[in-house]
């Protein structure tokens, strides 16, 4: 190494990693090269000097790029050679599922997160049936003082509030049984998680469309902001979970 | 011998994480200094890496008052939750060695 500066010693230390690292995946050998790099970094701005010497004791430090590959073997070739690393086994020595990867995790954070926008919806709407009943009572005096039709009796009142309490009901059930089903099912890895997300999350933009909220009538409230709140989470599930590296971990799972 | 280190060193890396974010040269130069749990700086980087895909760690960037900014390893819950089971394991496997190591010697 005698003549070299300390960055041809770099650029040359770094070479000799990557081509010592072929044959790893392409992603784990950019984010180990990545590592080395910003330990060399570390390790310079620690240093009073950058001469040939000290980059060269400094990479001795770090070792070998063949010494580095070979702990890559043995941390991750194991796991391929033997299907999973004991680590990676439970309690009955099967392997774990893989861990999914960061999109997809987001993705079951967000469908949890779904679920409790679910319930916080249902609990305000319920808290507000008082306010409809009033503002549905309003409606029909109004309806027969210009129209002369006739009021609606309060058993009427009664029995139409209670139709709609059933169905919100079970709507917002349904909903936050469905978002914590396929969270559930996303951690498990289960295979078809990106196809019934993006089902049900047509399912919801139909029904999104079909009944858009009205705001102009009464002014925004939070039961009519919730579904598009719902409807924008259930969309970044579905980006999400179609990325690439997502689809690399479903692909894996099969 | 080698392969029960091997085993070791992930969940010491962990255990150093368990109460604060380290970067990666400090996490490198602790495993060193602790005698023979790694042979090199540069080879914590597959172990780091391989933690990273399986989310027992995670990453983030962090300014250094003496250089620049560094990246910076935590322990995510699913890590905590690993190292606890090791931790739990490892003392009851511990004990049992020592209890053989000890009957032998008597």
């Amino acid at each position: 190494m005698s003549g070299r500066s300390g960055e041809e010693m770099i650029d040359a230390y770094l070479h000799r990693l990557r081509e010592a690292l072929r044959g790893t995946p392409a992603d784990r050998r950019d984010q180990i090269v990545s590592d080395v790099v910003q330990h060399i970094a570390e390790a310079r701005a620690e240093e009073s000097s950058s001469d040939a010497a000290t980059i060269s004791g400094l990479l001795a430090r770090i070792g070998t790029p063949e010494e580095i590959a070979a702990a890559f073997s043995d941390t991750n070739g194991e796991e391929q050679s033997r299907g999973a690393p004991e680590s990676n086994r439970n309690d009955q020595g099967s392997p774990r599922p893989q861990s999914p990867p960061g999109a997809v995790q987001w993705a079951i954070r967000l469908m949890y997160g779904g679920a409790a926008t679910s319930i916080v919806t249902a609990v305000v709407d319920l808290a507000t049936r008082s306010e409809l009943k009033a503002f549905l009572k309003s409606g029909t005096d109004l309806a027969s003082r210009l129209h002369g039709l006739p009021k609606l009796t309060p058993s009427q009142l009664g029995s139409s509030t209670m139709d709609d309490l059933v169905m919100a009901v079970i709507i917002w059930a349904l909903s936050v049984l469905l978002w914590s089903l396929i969270a559930r099912a996303g951690k498990d890895g289960w295979t078809s998680l990106r196809f019934a997300a993006s089902a049900l999350f047509g399912i919801d933009t139909l029904m999104l469309l079909i009944g858009p909220p009205d705001l102009s009538v009464r002014g925004p409230r939070v039961t009519d902001i919730c579904p598009v709140v719902v409807w924008l989470i259930g969309l970044a599930v579905v980006l999400l979970l179609w990325q690439r590296s997502a689809s690399k971990f479903f692909d894996a799972s099969r | 011998m080698s392969q029960m280190r091997r085993g070791a060193v992930e969940y010491c890396v962990m255990a150093l994480l368990r109460d604060r974010d380290r970067y990666g040269l400090e996490l490198a130069r602790t495993l060193v200094a602790a005698d023979g749990l790694v042979s090199s700086e540069g080879t914590i980087y597959p172990l780091l890496s391989r933690l990273r895909n399986e989310g027992l760690v995670e990453t983030f960037w962090r300014e250094s008052a003496q250089g620049p900014p560094r990246r910076y390893y935590s322990l995510t819950d699913r890590g905590r939750e690993s190292l606890k089971f090791f931790v739990e394991h490892w003392e009851r496997f511990r004990s049992a060695v020592d209890r053989v190591l000890e009957d032998g010697a008597g």
